[in-house]
């Protein structure tokens, strides 16, 4: 049957440096950091490396998301934890604005909590707030999706 | 006539008039007024007809309660079942009555009505059932239904809901809620206020009322401002409509435009419930005639809208909130005479004449009121009878949050009981009335409420009694459904259809209750209420659909090289829940040549959605010995090994490659569509049954593309881009490489079943390598693999699709893997049930299947036999194709027995044709796997 | 007194004020012993007693509800009637079970409104379409009218469907029952009811059984709110609550119940004249002849007696349905409500003696009861007359979660049920 290639059912994923400016916010596709995913015993992983676990992204109680290179090879660490790397597999919007507050009661039904990972616009996404920007890290696979979700809940009528 | 405009009405803007057309009739209108106070100031009685009788309605309240005056919007905004009392009256708005045709005002089918007798409630179940119900069922599904969809129009835009979390959720903005929110801003608390009104102030808006020697409506205004300064966020136009579960409260907002209400999803620590209450009628015969209303509407029309309902006014009422009215439509020059039904007979100190203790038994008129008759025989002129039977407090919500209804006898009403957690009630809404005590202290002076007596309608009445107005249900069915022992209230409900309607029986379902409760014998709290369910009042689909639809509707997963596939040419189709070519060209002859082309040369294939979940830790392989069907903690470094994940059940739930990276590291590589699922699978059983410091679960799949280099030429094409060292790699191993200084992990496994290796990059760095790899494949004839063309290559090799090739009962012995369920010893997921008596039953072989001409067989035929003259399913085609390297058709399918009836012909059974095929093994190209080392 | 209901008799009745009426069931007390006792006063319930007395001719019985007849699922639920199902045994049930539906209104002189305007399973890929096919073809083989439509024919019944290029899930074709439909879902319990009672059987309502009698190892009775009543048979049919009732019985099912939830928009005029489904969706919708859409989806995930809806699972069910039918935007819901469905691990129903001699349970019918009632109420029928299994009811017996013999539907279908 005739039927439209499904690809241009989809927006296109955006590139890094793409900008989206509505209702106060400013939304920005940044170079995503490297990053880690290391689970079990924290408190020895946060020894072995140094690296500051309240810098770090938690995500369960024995799963947490650091930023930034660590020298430690990825597998099984005999202190008792474990650790993958995960640096190409996040894509990293950054949102600032005075609506952000709007857009993000929009976007989701999480309230501050200690997991850094939460449903946003309907798919997971793990939250870094510093300062007045906040982060989100989403599987490079949904950024379109999160990026033409953001574009129509800025374009929305303002209250 | 019957309504008139008055000077009164503040909420009119005089200066801007404007018209709509109502039933095709051009209607003066002032901006401020709803459609339907300017139908009334016109003095337009009937607005509709009702649903069954199609008796002339008109307007009966002012707000939401508004059961007759429904109408639907036309244009390309169309809008069906609009309740005109709440809807703004605009330039050049077009509206349709419901239930009339042509209008409201002429209605061909108002005959009806004098056939009443003989379609009282339920009259339905008793006859339609000869010759059949299909043939009146059309005639009667085309009298139901109120108003009408347009194809043409496009409905409510979408509107994003809010998530809001506070401390304090106050619903209702009337005095109550104005007060209780202030109290709690003034302490510091987080407060959202909503009304569903257009402004905030309830019955101060249009009820004479003096606070702190302010008028009700500036003391409410000044109040707005308050708690506006103190950080209070007030909704305006929004309903409350739903209570959910944790605190949660549903409220639809109203939005510009054609957008739908936007919904906001409230946590709130405490609950306040300040919703009022609802105006009850009185019963007596012809109570529905166009002209008999709410008399606190009445006051409501006068005050705010600057519309008189009538011109000879007969007010019935149990109380003294009614005199408000009374006095207010004596001011503007009505007629009024108020029946007192309270029985007291301060009589000269009214402008009007006042009647003790006599109710009406009837009105009387054709199309409207022209007269009541009294009880006591005594006819009254009128063309408007006001009426009011006490309040009945609206505990919508809090009964939809579990709370338990008691019913409080002297006000004759249901009020909320025991407390529910964080909820809580006041104002009307919780019995109090009188505007002093809900404002205590602050110098009030309003008429008293003075009671809330109701009358009930009493069995045996004379006449038509309505309870029901939408649903058109009288006394007399009430009576009916008792006599037929349907007296529960839930089946009242349902077998008259009372309080079922669009109102969902605001003003109709207590005294449909209290009758029952009265013929059975029973009192009321006895008889007890239906079931509140959300929402209030109706709220669009779209208000809760929001962004959701289209792309933005279980979104697909796009793919690291999409760009550059689409720059190829690629047809992209859905694959798992990720965006995949199809095949690359212009239509679907492409993927026989590209099937071909990679199995005679190379093929490049991206396969990056497989998954790539790592196990990692010192219990890692004890883990995957217990996930797999297979023993894997046997797995040598860097090795690979093809295995099944079985469901509790048995069946083949996954199938893929483990690799084993070291001693404590796995990448369990499923299939691209079950990634989710194995990472929740693998996830639980490390929870529920092995220790959690010892293994853990890294998704990883997204980090890595995999590109995969299929064909006889594949290890050529990697030399020539710089893989050395791949002659010494075994098939099902791995090695580590660069590319560009990237690592490059390179797993020799095949799915085609040619010489193939599959290269994981980072995603980031991808682009390079697969448009190196193109660049080298020029020379090698290389072509792109799309995934059809990847499914023919399966299938020449008898290689399954998990799903398609297998279903829920598919075990892994029906695919020839015999050894783990026959050997293995230690427990693993699945294993109790491939050993229960059923399997033997229902085996099924995975066999080939031939077709015995040019003709592809086609997928989902049966394989049939026939057994004592019926036709008996023995197994079924799940995969079909042409295969061009082997220039014929090629089949499988999961057959009972198959497998030791290989040579056999069997019949297949396909949309009631007939074909035969032979079965044949499972491999159909090249059985001994010489090309896997090509 | 008027008891038979007729055109003729609608008449009359109309001429004389609807005062002939006769009660279309009794309230009776109940008596210490009854033949045989079922808990339960809903579709199967009912429709067991009704085929006990009519069928075999057993006298004494009572059906025992705690609440009002028809208060449970059977009062809640969408309303489809289907027999689209994938193993021959469960074909069996479900069409024995329409087969019935379409003379039931003539067999119980109750009008139940059965309207076989035909379901319709959306296909969305090629892939389906190869799935489909399967389906269609086992239907046809188990003896079941059902055709696989292609995308054209989908336009031509269902024009108000989204066939936009860019609709989420493309119309690929989809699987048809023509005699698939709905009915009016009180009227299936009312008219049971009546039936039954006027073949003598006692409807007890407003009566909880809070405990069994069991003398020697076996049931002989049951403990109920208004005193103790012995059988020598006692059936459960008792839907979301077999698990508690279970417990009281001291044996476990292998059940889990969770709330499914169901809603309507408001009336309008026809527009829509079949059952649809899509898969991909999760929701399905029908206009009833009162002119409201009524809809569902799946089951919420949490397990749950709560009965009640939730925002979450609406939204997805409503999305979809807009996702669906683009025309539906210009409709508001009015009302939202959730049942309790017990599912068991191949999402087909029990039937059979339960651990506990004398008490025979019929349950674990999931999302998929309504549409089985009359079948249901036959085979359980048979089962308290005889104390065996009908041969239609015997491959549901609880026994074959021990033998594995298990009918995933789920699975084989691919059909939310």
């Amino acid at each position: 049957m005739l039927e439209l290639n499904h690809v241009d059912k989809w927006a296109s994923q955006p590139e890094v440096g793409a900008i989206l400016q509505a209702a106060g916010v400013t939304a920005r596709v940044v170079d995503a950091p490297e990053c880690r995913l290391v689970s079990g015993d924290l408190a020895a992983f946060s020894r072995v490396s140094g690296v500051d676990l309240s810098t770090a992204l938690r995500l369960a109680r024995d799963r947490t998301l650091v930023l930034g290179r660590t020298e430690l090879a990825p597998g099984w660490h005999a202190e008792g934890f474990a650790l993958s790397d995960l640096s190409a597999g996040l894509a990293l919007v950054e949102l600032s604005g005075t609506g952000l507050a709007d857009l993000v009661a929009k976007a989701t039904t999480a309230d501050s909590g200690p997991s850094k990972a939460i449903t946003f616009a309907g798919i997971p996404v793990v939250l870094d707030l510093k300062g007045e920007t906040l982060g989100l890290h989403i599987e490079r696979g949904l950024l379109a999706y999160l990026w033409s979700w953001l574009a129509s809940a800025l374009q929305e009528p303002s209250r | 006539m019957s309504g008139w405009r008055t000077q009164t009405g503040w909420a009119l803007d005089r200066c801007q008039s404007l018209t709509f057309t109502f039933d095709g009739k051009t209607i003066p209108a002032l901006k401020g007024d709803t459609v339907a106070s300017a139908l009334l100031a016109s003095g337009q009685r009937i607005v509709g007809r009702s649903f069954k009788y199609h008796r002339p309605r008109g307007f009966w309240g002012v707000g939401s309660e508004e059961p007759n005056g429904i109408a639907d919007v036309l244009g390309a905004q169309h809008r069906p079942n609009v309740q005109m009392t709440l809807e703004p009256a605009v330039q050049g708005l077009c509206l349709q009555s419901i239930n009339g045709h042509p209008s409201a005002e002429h209605d061909r089918m108002a005959f009806l009505d004098r056939f009443s007798r003989f379609i009282p409630a339920a009259f339905y179940y008793k006859t339609f059932m000869l010759p059949d119900w299909h043939l009146f069922e059309p005639r009667i599904r085309a009298m139901a239904g109120l108003g009408r969809l347009d194809p043409a129009a496009q409905g409510f835009g979408p509107s994003v809901p809010i998530n809001a979390t506070c401390d304090v959720l106050v619903v209702g903005a009337g005095p109550a809620g104005l007060a209780a929110a202030r109290d709690a801003a003034k302490a510091g608390r987080k407060v959202i206020l909503c009304d569903e009104g257009l402004r905030a102030g309830g019955s101060l808006l249009y009820r004479p009322a003096r606070i702190d020697g302010q008028e009700g409506r500036d003391w409410a205004a000044a109040m707005g401002a308050d708690l506006a300064s103190l950080g209070v966020r007030i909704l305006t136009r929004t309903t409350a409509f739903g209570r959910y579960d944790h605190g949660l409260t549903g409220l639809a907002e109203a939005q510009p435009g054609t957008a739908a209400p936007r919904i906001w999803r409230v946590r709130a620590a405490e609950t306040i419930l300040a919703t009022g209450a609802i105006e009850r009628s009185l019963p007596f015969a012809n109570n529905d005639l166009p002209g008999v209303m709410s008399a606190e509407a009445g006051l409501h029309y006068l005050n705010r809208f600057g519309v008189a309902v009538g011109r000879r006014v007969v007010i019935a009422t149990t109380n003294s909130s009614a005199y408000d009215t009374a006095r207010a439509l004596q001011q503007v020059g009505a007629e009024v005479t108020l029946l007192d039904l309270h029985g007291r007979s301060d009589a000269g100190q009214h402008p009007f004449r006042v009647i003790a203790a006599q109710p009406i038994e009837t009105a009387l008129g054709r199309r409207q009121v022209e007269a009541v008759r009294l009880t006591s025989g005594e006819r009254i002129e009128a063309d408007t009878v006001l009426v009011s039977g006490g309040h009945t407090p609206s505990v919508h919500l809090y009964s939809q949050a579990q709370g338990r209804l008691r019913w409080d006898e002297s006000l004759q009403a249901f009020l909320p009981g025991d407390p529910v957690l964080g909820l809580c009630v006041i104002g009307a809404a919780a019995g109090v009335f009188d505007l002093s005590r809900i404002l205590p202290g602050q110098g009030v002076e309003a008429t008293s409420h003075g009671g809330n007596a109701a009358v009930w309608p009493k069995p045996m009445a004379k006449g038509r009694i309505w309870l029901d107005m939408q649903n058109d249900v009288t006394a007399k069915d009430v009576e009916l459904a008792h006599r037929e022992n349907l007296t529960s209230v839930e089946h009242l409900k349902r077998y008259t259809t009372l309080g079922m309607a669009n109102d969902q029986g605001k003003t109709s379902n207590l005294p449909g209750l209290a009758l029952m409760a009265e013929l059975t014998g029973r009192t009321i709290p006895e008889t007890g209420t239906t079931t509140y369910r959300p929402p209030f009042t109706p709220v669009p689909l779209a208000s809760f659909a929001g962004l959701r639809g289209g792309q933005f509707m279980n979104p697909v997963r796009r793919l690291p090289l999409e760009a550059e596939h689409r720059a190829d040419g690629a047809l992209f189709r859905e694959y798992g829940g990720w965006l995949r070519p199809a095949w690359y060209g212009a239509d679907e002859s492409a993927v026989l040549r590209e099937a071909k082309a990679a199995r005679q040369g190379v093929g490049l294939f991206d396969g990056s959605p497989l998954g790539k979940i790592e196990v990692i830790g010192p219990d890692a392989a004890k883990f995957l010995d217990f996930i797999y069907y297979n023993t894997m903690s046997t797995l040598k470094l860097e090795r690979c090994r093809y295995g099944f994940v079985l469901t509790e059940g048995g069946a083949v739930y996954d199938d893929g490659v483990l690799v084993r990276l070291d001693e404590n590291r796995f990448i369990v590589s499923c299939s691209s569509s079950h990634v989710q699922g194995m990472g929740f699978l693998l996830e639980e059983w490390r929870q529920d049954s092995f220790d959690r410091s010892r293994v853990v679960i890294h998704d990883t799949t997204a980090n890595y593309a995999t590109l995969t280099v299929t064909g006889p030429k594949s290890r050529e094409l990697l030399q020539a881009v710089g893989f050395a060292a791949l002659d010494d790699l075994p098939h099902m191993a791995l090695t580590f490489s660069q590319f560009e200084g990237i690592e490059v992990r390179i797993t020799r496994v095949s799915f085609t079943g040619d010489r193939s290796y599959e290269l994981s990059i980072r995603a980031d760095h991808a682009l390079g390598l697969w448009r190196r790899l193109k660049e080298a494949g020029r020379a090698f004839a290389a072509v792109l693999l799309g995934g059809e063309a990847l499914m023919i290559l399966r299938a020449e090799k008898g290689y399954i699709v998990v799903g398609k090739d297998t279903d829920g009962r598919t075990r892994p012995m029906d695919l020839g893997v015999y050894g783990p369920f026959e050997k293995r010893k230690g427990e693993y997921l699945g294993r109790r049930s491939l050993h229960l008596p059923a399997v033997a039953d229902q085996a099924r072989d995975l066999v080939g299947l031939e077709s015995l001409t040019a003709a592809v067989l086609p997928v989902g035929a049966h394989v049939v036999e026939t057994v004592g003259g019926k036709r008996r399913s023995r197994g079924f085609v799940t995969t079909s194709h042409y295969s061009p390297n082997l220039n014929r058709p090629i089949a499988m399918g999961l057959v009972e027995g198959g497998s030791t009836r290989v040579g056999e012909i069997v019949t297949l059974y396909h949309l009631g044709q007939q074909v035969q095929a032979r079965i044949a093994p499972v491999c159909a190209l090249d059985p001994k796997g010489r090309l896997l080392d090509a | 007194m008027t008891r038979h209901y007729s055109a003729l008799s609608v008449l009359k009745e109309g001429m004389c004020g609807q005062k002939g009426w006769a009660q279309a069931w009794r309230s009776p007390q109940p008596a210490k012993r009854y033949a045989v006792v079922i808990i339960g006063g809903g579709g199967q319930g009912l429709a067991t007693a009704y085929y006990l007395a009519k069928t075999h001719g057993v006298k004494r019985i009572a059906v025992i509800e705690r609440g009002w007849l028809g208060g449970g699922n059977t009062g809640r639920n969408t309303t489809a009637i289907r027999s689209n199902y994938y193993y021959p045994e469960s074909t069996e049930l479900y069409d024995l079970s329409l087969r019935l539906y379409e003379t039931l209104g003539r067999d119980l002189n109750y009008n139940i409104m059965l309207s076989q305007r035909g379901m319709m399973q959306i296909v969305s890929s090629p892939g389906e379409m190869e799935m489909a096919a399967r389906q269609v073809n086992a239907m046809q083989l188990n003896g079941v009218q059902a055709e696989l439509l292609d995308r054209a024919e989908v336009q031509r019944r269902v024009p108000i469907y989204n066939y936009a290029p860019d609709a989420r899930y493309p119309v690929y074709g989809a699987i048809f029952q023509a005699r698939a439909g709905i009915a009016r879902h009180d009227a299936v319990a009312w008219g049971y009811a009546r039936a039954a009672d006027a073949l003598g059987v006692d409807i007890i309502q407003q009566c909880e059984v809070q405990g069994f009698v069991v003398e020697g190892g076996r049931c002989v009775g049951v403990q109920t709110s208004r005193g103790e009543i012995r059988a020598d048979r006692v059936g459960m049919a008792v839907a979301g609550s077999s698990g508690v009732m279970a417990e009281k019985a001291g044996f476990r099912l292998p059940i889990t119940s969770y709330t499914l939830q169901a809603c309507v928009s408001e009336p309008v005029k026809p527009i829509f004249d079949t059952v649809l489904v899509s898969p991909m969706t999760g929701a399905y919708v029908s206009q009833s002849d009162k002119g409201e859409m009524v809809i569902g989806g799946g089951l919420d995930r949490v397990p749950s007696y709560g009965q009640r809806g939730n925002l979450p699972q609406l939204e997805t069910v409503l999305s979809g349905v807009l996702e669906m039918f683009p025309i539906f935007r210009q409709l508001r819901l009015l009302r939202q409500w959730g049942g309790t469905v017990d599912v068991t691990p191949d999402s087909s129903p029990i039937f059979g003696e339960s651990p506990l001699p004398g008490l025979y349970i019929n349950g674990g019918w999931g999302t998929g009861g309504f549409k089985a009632i009359p079948a249901g109420g036959t085979l359980f029928a048979h089962i308290l007359a005889s104390g065996g299994h009908h041969p239609i009811s015997a491959p549901f017996d609880l026994n074959r979660f021990r033998t594995g013999h298990l009918l995933d539907e789920a699975a084989g279908a691919g059909i939310a049920h």
